[in-house]
């Protein structure tokens, strides 16, 4: 319990240092929000493939938003998460993105004009630790990189260099730190857990336009808490779960100065269903409905977000 | 520090209370500081000199009259040419918009139009100018010329030539994020006869005898106002990122057209795009940079910038747009944050020249493709 409490004491330290992260990387996936932190035994394999699909249509100015339909904004990703445990308290996860970002804006005469671009996004390699813990609760502290693979000199059907919110990479290396904490039947109840989450990122430089512009990402902080309940459906169990998440970024800087409308405060709803149709298999189903933004000057930013997962368990006999 | 922990031994609160005291007056100068006031616009001192002043000025061997007050923040300059003959100007103390006086007993106003005199009706030919960050233009016309100095700076650049098919370096070309018409022109402009915020800067225009006044924080939002007056029908453009403003006429797109913002920018500067024919033009430039208009040039009307409160002194009749744009945008926050003064780019340029602070605002003359700027604190 108290490496456990060092851990969370540690990461909440960590948020006061003027370190950089970013606010969006790889077009406007929060990868940061999609690392499925699960408890690993040894020779454990687990593997999970995601889907996910970010309406970005609110045009919010400040804790306002304004009526507006003149652009929208749709970023869908696929991810690809690796574990492996290598102890019992050990492991290993790489995370890999492949990324369609999709721009419309509707233009004067009624036309609808639309800017897209897909590719390999980045990526997360990420070491685990499960802390000690009594049987009622589970700990589990992640550290680790992101690694820029995603390309961020893509180019429009002009051939003119897309806007870096539109590329499919970030090219900033960033540092990440996360936990995961659960706490089983609460109340004594079965079946009803305890969530929280939390993550922060610190970003390296980065470039914009080819290099020339210097650019850093602003911090993000990302947590969560919430309620998992189960239900046994015949043979299948059915679980639900409710969280309050919030996330926190800085604002971007940009040649030295901050990148107006950008960073500020995002509270959420995340309502989801897993579903375990087999002993090694997770079926789970997301969204994310913002509920409270306070965003630094006018921002377009997330109507709603869904996600889909399907993760697999395999325990290597060796 | 020492007599500070002194007396807090020694339970004398006073010195404490004067640190406590000059702390918070610092705090209330910083945040007194971070207000807009129009008086702390880079290259306007804080006590702007009220009266006009006069530059008689030549600049290609042509003779300009350039004329402006710091306190009413307009600069204004024309060709000094009347039917062939260079006039003598001295500033007026009559009541804005009239600005000078001739030899000949003319008196003029701000859009140089002699408004008494034996020469009543008649217009000094507008100089091809435009207020603007003095960072832009350097950029496009490099080795601009500072006035009073008449030597070209040493920043010279190179020669820009265009590629793949436009008139300017294409690689130089970037997306600025929204994409087309992501940042919506105002197509439908409704006016009033008044304004909100009088310190308020505005793109004048006077169009026969009919005057309009574009508010800089709504153009901040929206770039471009498709308009008309009578059957003149033109657009005013303006770009927050260079703080240049224009007037064009819109039946240089074969036919009435309307300009959008196309969501590029060339060194930082507006790229409209127009919607008849799909080209791309370039503001500070001037001309199509790429399209089926490639070249052309487009018919300029003549603006004045100023406060939204000297303009309506001037013209009190004046329409003013609204922010009834058909659009809801926060128009009493300035979408740039600290952008106006600070020594940032958004977009980096190919020629940085540092004579001046980046974002000072100043008066550019373009003749022959060269460029000389006047400064605000010129006309004290």
């Amino acid at each position: 319990m108290r490496t456990g409490l060092f851990y969370i004491l540690n990461l909440l330290l960590l948020l006061h240092y003027e370190v950089f992260g970013q606010s969006c990387c790889s077009g406007g996936t929060p990868l940061i929000g999609n690392i499925g932190m699960q408890h690993l035994e040894k020779n454990e394999w687990y593997f999970r493939i995601g889907y996910d699909f970010n309406y970005i249509n609110d045009l919010v100015s400040e804790d306002e938003v304004l009526e507006d339909d003149t652009r929208t904004r749709i970023t869908q990703s696929l991810l690809w998460q690796s574990s492996y445990g290598i102890t019992d308290r050990i492991g290993i996860t790489v995370l890999l993105s492949y990324i369609n970002e999709q721009q419309n804006t509707f233009i004067a005469n009624g036309v609808d004009n639309r800017v897209s671009q897909s590719g390999l996004g980045d990526g997360f390699l990420l070491a685990q630790f499960s802390v000690p813990m009594s049987v009622k609760q589970e700990l589990i502290v992640v550290s680790g990189l992101k690694i820029p693979f995603g390309k961020t000199n893509a180019r429009g059907e002009d051939g003119i260099l897309l806007p870096p919110d539109l590329q499919p990479g970030s090219g900033s290396r960033d540092f990440i730190n996360g936990f995961s904490y659960k706490y089983f039947q609460i109340f004594g109840i079965p079946q009803f857990d305890l969530n929280a989450t939390g993550g922060v990122r610190f970003s390296g430089k980065s470039s914009r336009f080819e290099g020339d512009v210097d650019y850093r990402f602003g911090n993000e902080f990302v947590s969560a808490v919430g309620l998992i309940k189960g239900f046994l459906l015949r043979k299948t169990t059915l679980t639900s779960v409710i969280q309050l998440s919030y996330r926190f970024t800085q604002a971007d800087i940009s040649e030295g100065f901050e990148l107006p409308s950008t960073g500020g405060h995002w509270v959420n709803i995340n309502p989801g269903l897993n579903l375990n149709p087999a002993a090694n298999l997770d079926i789970t189903i997301g969204s994310e409905i913002p509920v409270y933004r306070n965003l630094v000057g006018t921002q377009l930013t997330t109507s709603y977000r869904l996600n889909l997962g399907v993760s697999y368990r395999l325990k290597s006999s060796n | 520090m020492k007599v500070l922990l002194n007396s807090i031994k020694n339970r004398d609160m006073k010195p404490l209370r004067m640190m406590v005291t000059l702390i918070l007056i610092f705090i209330i100068c910083l945040r007194c500081s971070e207000g807009e006031d129009m008086t702390s616009l880079i290259g306007i001192p804080d006590k702007p000199s009220s009266q006009t002043v006069i530059i008689n000025d030549s600049f290609e061997n042509k003779k300009v009259v350039v004329v402006g007050n710091q306190s009413e923040n307009f600069i204004v300059s024309f060709i000094n040419k009347l039917n062939g003959m260079e006039l003598e100007f001295v500033a007026t103390e009559e009541d804005l918009p009239i600005i000078m006086r001739d030899n000949l007993g003319n008196e003029w106003d701000i859009f140089g139009e002699a408004v008494s005199g034996p020469d009543i009706g008649q217009k000094l030919k507008s100089t091809f100018s435009m207020i603007g960050y003095w960072f832009s233009i350097a950029t496009f016309y490099p080795g601009t010329i500072i006035y009073p100095d008449n030597d070209a700076g040493k920043f010279e650049g190179k020669i820009v030539v265009g590629t793949q098919g436009w008139t300017v370096p294409k690689e130089r070309v970037v997306s600025g994020g929204p994409g087309i018409d992501g940042i919506p022109s105002v197509d439908m402009p409704r006016f009033s006869n008044s304004g909100n915020n009088l310190n308020q800067l505005i793109v004048g225009i006077k169009l026969g005898d009919e005057n309009r006044a574009y508010p800089h924080n709504i153009l901040d939002w929206h770039e471009i106002v498709n308009d008309r007056i009578g059957d003149t029908y033109f657009a005013v453009i303006y770009c927050p990122l260079t703080g240049t403003a224009t007037c064009w006429d819109r039946q240089v797109v074969r036919g009435i057209g309307s300009f959008g913002v196309s969501g590029l920018l060339y060194e930082s500067n507006i790229v409209p795009y127009d919607r008849n024919t799909g080209s791309r033009w370039s503001q500070i430039k001037n001309e199509a940079i790429v399209g089926s208009l490639i070249r052309e040039k487009p018919i300029h009307y003549q603006v004045v910038e100023t406060t939204l409160g000297s303009w309506l002194e001037m013209y009190p009749d004046s329409k003013v747009l609204t922010e009834d744009t058909g659009f809801n945008r926060s128009y009493g926050n300035y979408p740039y944050g600290g952008y106006k003064t600070n020594g940032s780019l958004l977009f980096n340029v190919q020629f940085k020249d540092e004579r001046l602070h980046l974002k000072e605002r100043v008066h550019t003359i373009i003749i022959n493709n060269k460029a000389k700027v006047y400064r605000f604190i010129s006309f004290q």
